[in-house]
């Protein structure tokens, strides 16, 4: 062996017992602690908090149990977790084949050189960068019941009958699902058209030759080969639906009455309108907890090994 | 089980030309091969017949019926991909059995299908497996598997063998064979490996540029090259070519190297080659048609460049009148690389190409 090589290799040896005295968590630390002071300590002071009776005007306060009776036995929680649920399966759901939908409009377009498809993906794509509650005001002046409102002006053009879009509680919810679905479909569709661009073609020939017709195809090739892609959308677009609460805001403000108050405006408005800092807190643990349990239960569907 | 014809077939993608003046006639039965360099339209002429591209121009028929525009599945035929196209969710089982599905099969039925087919390939043991699970070759196995069980008219193969070690390609090559005796069926097999088809096919399809440069046995066209595409492509290692001149030398013809030697032409070819006298032509002996030795009285000294001991013989590349070029030897006689050494000629085996158009000259 070269002279120079043999030292530097000794000098290597040499330093390797130097390394492994360093504990291995030490490697860990630092995203340990940016994790930690980020992530982990807001949500155990939340959980602090909803054992105090702390509120938003400051003062002393004082470890008690009572806030979060208060909040739990609230006449108006299970209205509040019903809007939410409602609200959130139907965006889940919406986002998905709406997402879908456009995403194999664009592949599809894409495969016979339609011109025209980068257009299409951007301007569903500018969906997504709207603010929430730029998109809030954006749908109530589209849902607006006053002369000028878009949507009602083109019902009338239609001589169809106009629709209480926002005013009456029935349809309230509708419209703040429909403007959330606007805004979250192209967030679906980039998932699941990357996840569409990914299906090896041949699959397709192979089942073509087969003899299966297109909508075999669909059942039996692209649908199994997105499953992975549509549960890790459906994670993600939970986790975002149950904390929208801007873009409500904006376009109803939860109401009529409680008609579209979501846990997350619940919680929003707890602190910031009645100052209960305690209950607010507690709020947004149960909302922690609800986002838990549903990721844990979507990653049992989840594939195991690699397809 | 049922005869192809292609006639005049072609496939353009825009402007551009992939295949053009396709005839093709493949028998009940037969193993036929399309082979040739990377691009020259064999996959664009399989896809066309699999129904996976659409034919621009001409027609095809499958048995008695025209099926330009039937589509994959209606064409009853099975193809092997060369990724294999195995549906990654599913298991070998389901995957033989997809092509059943609108058979009107009782499950029963289509049970003993699969099993019959796995049995068939060796790989009864594997039906549970999904296609992550298996190695190449078994992934190759169960492609096949999932063709052979619909029991179609044509077998289609697109270089189903290129993912392979040498070792592994070579045991495939011979149980596709062993395969195609035991069910026989229209077979057509893509690839761009000469080894392939000439151990393969029943008849050979050599293509270039997107046309047919010839068709015949594997002999055929190794013996009897219409063109020197054919001559050079088919063969391992290629032809040799020198360009010359064809003399007369009293009664008899020679080819003249360069300026240097020359050749005679053996008397059978005369007649064939007598419109051709005087004309710049490019002669072409295969390497074993040459050897190392000073036997015959017409004998040219060359230097050797390279040698490749193979075992079985070794090859020996030199270079003459500017035509790199090599010659088979015997192990034991072989020389080494820079020696000079006497070579003999043995002209019976002798081809002569216009260099015009590349034709080689009928004899
Ligand atoms: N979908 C396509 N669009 C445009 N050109 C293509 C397409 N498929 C093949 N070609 C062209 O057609 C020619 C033949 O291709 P192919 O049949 O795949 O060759 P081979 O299988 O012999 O390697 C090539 O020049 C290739 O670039
Ligand atoms: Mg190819």
């Amino acid at each position: 062996m070269p002279k120079p090589i043999a030292q530097a290799l000794s000098r290597r040896t040499a330093t390797t017992p130097e390394a492994s005295s360093i504990p291995y968590w030490a490697w860990l630390l630092p995203v340990m602690l940016v994790i930690g002071a980020f992530y982990i300590y807001p949500i155990i002071d939340a959980l602090r908090l909803a054992f105090t009776d702390a509120t938003l005007t400051g003062g002393a306060e004082s470890y008690t149990v009572r806030s979060l009776q208060r909040v739990l036995s609230n006449p108006a929680l299970p209205t509040i977790l019903s809007n939410t649920a409602i609200f959130t399966a139907a965006s889940v759901v919406g986002q998905q084949l709406l997402g879908l939908s456009v995403a194999l409009l664009v592949v599809r377009g894409e495969r016979h050189h339609l011109p025209g498809m980068l257009v299409l993906r951007t301007i569903v794509l500018a969906a997504w960068v709207v603010p929430g509650i730029a998109n809030g005001v954006i749908w109530s002046m589209l849902f607006s019941e006053s002369p000028f409102g878009a949507i009602n002006g083109v019902l009338r053009l239609l001589e169809l009958p106009t629709v209480a879009w926002l005013s009456n509680p029935a349809n309230a919810m509708l419209s703040a699902i429909i403007a959330n679905v606007w805004q979250g479909t192209a967030f679906s569709m980039i998932v699941l058209y990357a996840a569409l661009k990914s299906v090896d073609p041949s699959l397709y020939e192979a089942a073509a030759v087969d003899g299966a017709p297109a909508w075999e195809r669909f059942w039996f090739i692209t649908l199994p080969q997105l499953k992975a892609a549509i549960l890790v959308n459906s994670i993600l677009i939970t986790i975002q639906t149950l904390n929208t609460f801007d873009a409500i805001l904006a376009l109803t403000g939860g109401g009529p009455g409680r008609a579209t108050e979501v846990l997350s405006l619940f919680a929003y408005n707890t602190v910031f309108y009645q100052f209960d800092l305690a209950g607010g807190s507690a709020l947004s643990i149960l909302l922690l907890l609800i986002s838990l349990v549903l990721a844990a239960l979507y990653m049992l569907f989840m594939p195991k090994r690699d397809m | 089980m049922a005869p192809v014809s292609l006639v005049s077939l072609g496939k353009a993608f825009g402007s551009i030309e992939a295949v053009r003046d396709i005839d093709l006639e493949i028998a009940d039965n037969e193993f036929v091969v399309l082979v040739g360099p990377s691009g020259c339209g064999k996959s664009t002429t399989l896809r066309m017949i699999a129904g996976l591209e659409t034919i621009s121009r001409g027609e095809l028929r499958i048995g008695e019926t025209v099926v330009n525009h039937l589509s994959p599945g209606e064409r009853d035929i099975a193809m092997v991909f060369q990724n294999y196209a195995l549906y990654p969710h599913m298991n070998v089982a389901q995957n033989i059995a997809f092509g059943l599905r609108h058979r009107n099969l009782s499950r029963a039925e289509i049970k003993a299908a699969v099993l019959d087919a796995a049995r068939l390939l060796d790989i009864e043991a594997l039906l549970d497996r999904r296609p992550k699970a298996l190695s190449g070759g078994q992934r190759q196995r169960v492609a096949m598997g999932r063709a052979i069980v619909r029991r179609p008219k044509v077998f289609l193969f697109d270089e189903p063998l290129s993912n392979l070690d040498a070792k592994l390609r070579a045991q495939m090559r011979i149980e596709i064979k062993r395969l195609h005796q035991r069910v026989p069926t229209t077979t057509i097999f893509v690839t761009h490996d000469q080894v392939e088809a000439m151990t393969m096919a029943d008849r050979v399809v050599v293509m270039n540029n997107g046309v047919i440069e010839q068709v015949g046995t594997p002999l055929d066209v190794y013996n009897k090259p219409a063109t020197r595409f054919v001559a050079e492509f088919i063969g391992s290692p290629s032809m040799n070519f020198f360009d010359g001149t064809l003399e007369a030398q009293g009664e008899d013809l020679v080819f003249r190297i360069g300026n240097g030697r020359a050749l005679p032409v053996p008397r059978a070819r005369g007649s064939a080659y007598s419109k051709h006298f005087g004309k710049r032509l490019t002669l072409g002996l295969r390497p074993e048609a040459l050897s190392v030795s000073d036997a015959s009285d017409f004998t040219i000294e060359v230097e050797t460049k390279v040698v490749e001991p193979l075992g079985v013989e070794t090859i020996v590349y030199f270079d003459l009148a500017g035509h790199p070029a090599s010659v088979r030897a015997a192990p034991n006689r072989a020389p080494r690389a820079g020696e000079t050494v006497p070579l003999s000629f043995d002209m019976t085996f002798m081809h002569l190409i216009d260099p015009e158009d590349g034709s080689v000259i009928p004899y």
